[in-house]
């Protein structure tokens, strides 16, 4: 195949047709580059046997010459005829070639008996009609094209009887007068093909070579009935010859077998043609979808779609350019825009598309509209369809509404400038938090200091001068001090709490419990707590925080498992019992403890600043410590809830983020952590 | 054994008294009550220019001083030549990171948070006695002076 693409470059220059779709073209383009060839190889070897018997000293003697001899000038003309079809591409060769043999043919009829130009008559055609198609090859005048062709039709006639007639007997002439030897008339006839074949697009050839129907049942019919009836007309002459059969019934078969062969051909070619018409419909039925399924995309943009032939009316309108015109489809196609919409937007319209189609370029302009509910504003493209030559053949344009889009625009705009300002307030109320909590950090714990040393240094004076009662007073002034100052550490921690920043860690858990319960257990008085302590996963987040939700929810559980004699705590891991508080989560940790538990009722009190579900008198404690838990756990993105019930203990669960990837982080010492304690 | 001369900067009167009650026993104090005054005491001028001569063994530094406050005057301790080996201990109500942070850079000795708690007050503000102006060997007279006449900030 790469051959036939080598030679259909080599010719692409002058082609006077262009048929773009069909693949027989450069078939036959091959086909005939192959029989010149051929036909080139049969007179050069033609040619050097004629010479070698020509010059041998005893022509009899000759070993080839039991081989038919041609005339020079045949053998000749035939040579050139092949280096033309060869050399197509160089139409002044083909012309000098064409003109050399058609003199050749000429002097040889007009002289002929002759020495050296023996040619009979039909020699003489052969080589006259020869050079003149070669002749004319070189011309793109179609009226020579189809003068040649019938030229060549009549070579193919001249030299095809000579060789049917040939091969049906056995006389040398063929029985019918005529003299041409059969490799002039084998030569002559692929010559004609060659020739014919190498224009295979041009005049009767489109029949053979084309895409239609008509081609293709060309394509099959002819070489099938050249040979079906070559065949049998060889039948009936050999048969009459060699006395195979009567004369009359060898008509009689001729007739049948002719019938019979014609029938099935046509049966053959029926069926191909119905196959070619299903493919034909089915074809079309895809091409009709790809059209419904382009035209239902356009329908269902918003943008207004259109396209547009070189006369200015259109091809093509989408909904959204019918609902703009206020009309159907049917009123649009085949219409200009000034038709359709008249006044200003439609010379817009228009002028869009000259420019377009002026520039063969897209064109991308935004444009404002008069449309009767005001101005719009569109981004208009306009763009020309090509077709392979470049030429234009229709304009698309698309336009897009963009007041919209722009709304959006500074919708979001407006937003956004709203979301600078909450958060430069967030963050000056932030700050305004910062220096509160350092003023009560330092200003409120001074008056506390001076109430308390002052009030000591009163009861170290005159403490033995005071009453039982006046004692009792300032021992209530010292107790309410060191629980102010209590309130105001731990109020402090909540708040810090809140603003510090998250580090993201990865945090030993077991390391990090194992040290907060010997802490626990070496400042602890009363009864040994039994400890039971799972299996614990490491955690991700800040180390500082997540330590302090340990140390306040295992401190909770030694406080409130201190009055039961045989206290135990339970720390772990493992499933939820009620899936419903995990929030997705299927595992979580968990602290129990065999202590005072609480009532359920008041579950929601558990986690709010200053609340207590137990007197100061009963379990000391300011009531900040598990709304401090709740927040570290929220800012981590986990959550905790309990479960108790009153004198049977209560068990705390939470959910923090795993840390699962073992290389993601650095992992923390707990050790290096030091503990901010805060009393729950 | 000869009393350890400490200059105590705090604005709080009350502080003061609660401070001296613990230490006055065994120490000879000075009490300044803002940041200027405590460097005017350093330097030995203005109110100070005819005190006794010599830096003081230990300065104990609140942070909320008025006029220049105790971070400000913490810098130009350690700032300064003369004065850059007296220890500094910061006495203060804060327990903030941020000051913790900011007077340990500027080259603080110690940072005691004042208990509210009477007893553990006393008690920590004794044991800072002890250890900065009994234990802790002060730098020998005369690696540097800043209240002798010579150089020194204006």
């Amino acid at each position: 195949m790469a051959a036939g693409a080598d030679i259909r470059n080599s010719l692409g220059s002058d082609e006077a047709f262009y048929v773009p779709d069909s693949r027989f073209v450069p078939f036959f383009r091959t086909l005939s580059f192959r029989m010149g060839w051929v036909f080139s190889a049969l007179a050069a070897f033609g040619l050097v046997d004629t010479l070698s018997v020509m010059l041998w000293p005893e022509r009899h003697a000759h070993p080839w010459n039991a081989l038919p001899h041609q005339p020079l000038p045949v053998l000749l003309s035939f040579l050139l005829a092949g280096v033309a079809v060869l050399g197509r591409a160089a139409r002044w060769a083909q012309a000098a070639c064409g003109a050399l043999i058609l003199s050749i043919g000429l002097f040889c009829s007009l002289h002929a008996p002759h020495a050296y130009c023996d040619l009979d008559t039909y020699a003489g055609w052969t080589v006259l009609l020869t050079g003149f198609a070669v002749l004319a090859g070189a011309s793109r005048i179609p009226m020579v094209g189809y003068v040649r062709q019938l030229a060549l039709f009549a070579l193919f006639f001249l030299c095809g009887l000579a060789l049917i007639s040939r091969i049906y007997t056995t006389v040398p002439d063929g029985g019918s007068g005529f003299h041409l030897g059969w490799p002039t008339a084998l030569m002559g006839f692929i010559a004609a093909h060659a020739m014919l074949f190498q224009r295979p697009e041009f005049g009767v050839m489109r029949l053979v070579s084309g895409d239609g129907f008509g081609c293709h049942i060309m394509r099959r019919l002819l070489p099938s009935v050249m040979i079906l009836l070559a065949g049998l007309g060889w039948l009936l002459a050999e048969g009459e010859a060699r006395a195979w059969y009567p004369e009359s019934f060898g008509e009689s078969l001729y007739a049948v077998l002719s019938i019979t062969g014609f029938s099935g051909i046509l049966l053959f070619t029926a069926a191909s043609l119905n196959r070619l018409d299903k493919e034909r419909r089915e074809r079309e039925k895809e091409s009709s979808r790809s059209r419904e399924q382009l035209q239902a995309i356009l329908d269902h943009t918003s943008a207004i779609i259109c396209m547009k032939g070189l006369d200015g009316r259109y091809l093509l309108v989408n909904d959204a350019f019918c609902r703009a015109a206020g009309k159907q489809p049917a009123e649009c196609i085949g219409r200009t825009a000034v038709e359709i919409i008249p006044g200003p937007i439609g010379e817009m319209v228009a002028r869009n598309y000259q420019e377009a189609l002026r520039t063969r370029a897209p064109v991308e302009q935004v444009e404002i509209f008069p449309l009767p509910n005001g101005n719009r504003s569109y981004l208009t493209s306009n763009f020309p369809l090509l077709d392979n030559e470049g030429a234009p053949y229709a304009v698309c344009g698309i336009y897009t509404d963009i007041d919209d889009i722009r709304a959006q625009q500074k919708e979001i705009e407006r937003l956004n400038a709203s979301l600078r300002e909450k958060t430069d307030r967030q963050e000056a109320a932030n700050r305004e938090l910062e220096a509160f909590s350092y003023s009560v950090s330092h200003d409120l714990r001074a008056p506390l200091r001076h109430i308390a040393g002052f009030g000591e240094l009163l009861s170290q004076r005159s403490g033995a001068a005071l009453d039982e009662k006046s004692r009792h007073y300032l021992g209530v002034i010292q107790t309410s001090v060191s629980r102010m100052g209590a309130l105001i550490d731990d109020l402090l921690a909540f708040s810090r709490a809140n603003q510090v920043g998250l580090a993201a860690q990865r945090v030993r858990t077991a390391d990090m419990v194992g040290e907060i319960r010997s802490d626990l257990e070496s400042m602890r008085k009363g009864p040994v707590v039994e400890w039971t302590i799972g299996e614990l996963p490491d955690m991700r987040g800040d180390p500082a925080m997540l330590r302090q939700v340990w140390i306040n929810l295992l401190s909770n559980a030694v406080k409130y498992s201190g009055k039961n004699p045989a206290p135990r705590i339970e720390v772990g891991f493992g499933p939820v019992p009620h899936p419903a508080d995990a929030a997705g989560a299927s595992e979580a940790f968990f602290v129990r403890d065999n202590g005072a538990g609480f009532d359920m009722r008041y579950a929601d009190k558990l986690f709010g600043v200053f609340q207590r579900l137990h007197s100061a008198q009963e379990y000391e404690g300011t009531g900040i410590g598990l709304a401090m838990v709740r927040r570290i756990l929220e800012r981590h993105g986990g959550r905790i809830w309990a479960n108790a019930s009153p004198g049977a203990g209560a068990t705390f669960y939470f959910v923090v983020p795993e840390a699962d990837a073992p290389a993601a982080a650095n992992p923390v010492p707990a050790s290096a952590l030091s503990p901010e304690g805060t009393s729950a | 054994m000869k009393l350890k001369n400490i200059l105590l900067a705090e604005d709080s009167p009350m502080d003061v008294e609660l401070t001296l009650e613990a230490l006055q026993e065994h120490h000879n104090i000075s009490v300044v009550e803002d940041g200027e005054a405590a460097l005017d005491y350093l330097y030995r001028r203005g109110a100070y220019a005819g005190r006794e001569p010599g830096n003081p063994d230990l300065i104990l530094l609140d942070l909320k001083l008025p006029k220049l406050n105790g971070l400000q005057v913490l810098e130009q301790i350690k700032k300064c030549e003369l004065l850059r080996t007296v220890p500094v201990v910061v006495l203060t109500s804060s327990k903030e990171q941020p000051d913790l942070r900011t007077a340990y850079d500027l080259g603080a000795n110690a940072y005691v948070v004042k208990p509210v708690v009477f007893d553990q007050f006393m008690e920590a503000v004794r044991q800072i006695g002890k250890f900065w102006a009994g234990l802790n060997e002060t730098p020998p007279r005369g690696v540097g002076d800043a209240s002798r006449p010579g150089p020194g900030p204006a």
